[in-house]
């Protein structure tokens, strides 16, 4: 299943913290980085899609634990990966409407491919000529 | 990709020569041949008339086994033989084959991936060392197989890229070489050096496409600040390709090249200087814009003294040969 993640720019720091709780190691404080998305209000987003297991949602969504590598100091802000999973909002298909990101959300979609998916959740790309 | 199986004998007739070299002109090179560091002569202009059925005579096997008999041994591994035969006079070379062989799910490149896994790392067999990796678990492309057997990466277009350790060209020459299929017309970086790939000196972008548009680009540049980008219109997504890109700073010379044809080209003055010694994202602007929304079925990039077009068209047929979709 696939899992496609839009981070309100004032969220990243705190997305990145749950982001290393849940991910692999430390390298996943890189995991939001550029807010390439915008909403029809100007709100700006960063996104994420990744594939991820069965059991993934029920981690994101159960009581966080600090991970194992993280000796102190420690590097992970749990109080932000906290806060973090407290905004997250979830969509797991189903009948209910794809919900659309709003700026104190962290809005998960699973299913579809990343960019249907963030469109669906009503963000365009910021244009970019390269 | 499928191996070649043909074997070499030095009691081969010339015409069993020929032959051999015609049932497997697919993976035929043209190059220089090269004894040590001397150039011995153009393999392309001695073999191409056996190619083409002519004068089968004109060499001996004796002759041909003893001056291009390294590479006719690569001819049993294309994907070695290809490398072997860009890497003389290169100043650097990486290469993104994927395959169950060459991708892995760490970074260290430990453990294999297999069909439908996240990838960490490729193995860059050029003998560089080259080798993109991405230690990031959401940023990871996936190895993904053809129904026709090719393998590629298919990037998400949200946040997937690659990246390569720091590349020191120290040549102000460079070949692309990219089999891709694009999914969408958003701007989107196929390969690209630095943070913002040819809008710095000596740096160099291949974009899938180049804006919201449907296109494929090129801009590589020296010290100059403004060389034209290279732009191929009317290639709206989904689309697959084989897209080359050759810089020559001090040549003042741009190409873009699709599917073997050379459709874009600019002789502006590019400035001075050698390509940038820069990390090169692969699928993604410096991991912050711009992903790439398509399939990557191999990428090659050589610094290094400007190919012949025989050197550039078999490269072009190779990477082909590993693309579902296109045939050269």
């Amino acid at each position: 299943m696939r899992l496609t993640i839009a981070c309100p720019e004032s969220l990243r720091d705190d997305a990145n913290a749950l982001a290393l709780v849940l991910g692999a190691g430390p390298e996943d404080v890189a995991t939001y980085r550029s807010a390439s998305y915008t909403d029809a209000h100007g709100n700006r987003y960063v996104c994420a899609s990744l594939p991820v297991g069965p059991a993934f949602v029920g981690a994101a969504t159960s009581a966080l634990q600090r991970p194992a590598w993280d000796v102190e100091p420690y590097q992970v802000n749990m109080a932000g990966a906290l806060r973090a999973q407290a905004a997250l909002a979830v969509w797991l298909g189903g009948d209910d409407p794809i919900p659309q990101a709003a700026p104190d959300k962290l809005t998960a979609v699973a299913g579809g491919r990343g960019p249907a998916a963030i469109a669906a959740m009503g963000l365009t790309m910021i244009e970019v000529v390269l | 990709m499928t191996k070649i199986t043909t074997d070499w004998a030095v009691g081969d007739t010339g015409a069993q020569v020929a032959a051999k070299l015609t049932a497997i002109h697919d993976y035929y090179f043209g190059a220089d041949a090269r004894s040590g560091d001397t150039v011995i002569g153009d393999i392309s202009g001695r073999l191409t008339p056996l190619l083409s059925g002519a004068s089968i005579p004109a060499i001996s096997c004796g002759e041909l086994m003893l001056t291009v008999g390294p590479k006719l041994n690569a001819l049993n591994d294309p994907d070695a033989f290809i490398l072997s035969a860009l890497l003389p006079g290169s100043t650097a070379l990486v290469a993104a084959m994927p395959s169950p062989e060459t991708c892995f799910t760490d970074t260290a490149r430990t453990t294999p991936a297999t069909v439908g896994q996240a990838v960490a790392g490729i193995t860059d067999p050029s003998g560089y060392g080259l080798h993109p990796t991405q230690a990031v678990v959401a940023s990871r492309p996936i190895l993904r197989q053809a129904g026709t057997g090719e393998y590629y990466l298919e990037f998400d277009g949200v946040d997937d890229f690659l990246v390569t350790p720091t590349i020191t060209p120290g040549a102000d020459k460079m070949q692309v070489f990219a089999g891709v299929r694009k999914l969408t017309d958003l701007a989107g970086i196929i390969v690209e050096s630095g943070t913002v790939g040819g809008g710095a000196i000596g740096g160099f972008g291949f974009f899938g496409p180049s804006a919201n548009r449907p296109d494929y680009g090129f801009l590589a540049r020296g010290t100059v600040a403004a060389p034209p980008a290279l732009s191929f219109s009317g290639q709206p997504a989904p689309i697959s390709s084989v897209v080359t890109g050759i810089g020559d700073i001090s040549g003042d010379a741009e190409l873009l090249r699709h599917n073997g044809v050379q459709i874009a080209q600019s002789f502006a003055d590019q400035g001075t200087g050698n390509y940038s010694a820069n990390l090169v994202h692969i699928g993604m602007r410096a991991g912050t814009s711009a992903p790439f929304n398509g399939h990557i079925y191999s990428l090659i990039l050589r610094f290094g003294p400007n190919l012949s077009d025989a050197q550039i068209a078999a490269t072009e047929r190779y990477v082909a040969a590993r693309t579902a979709g296109v045939t050269l």
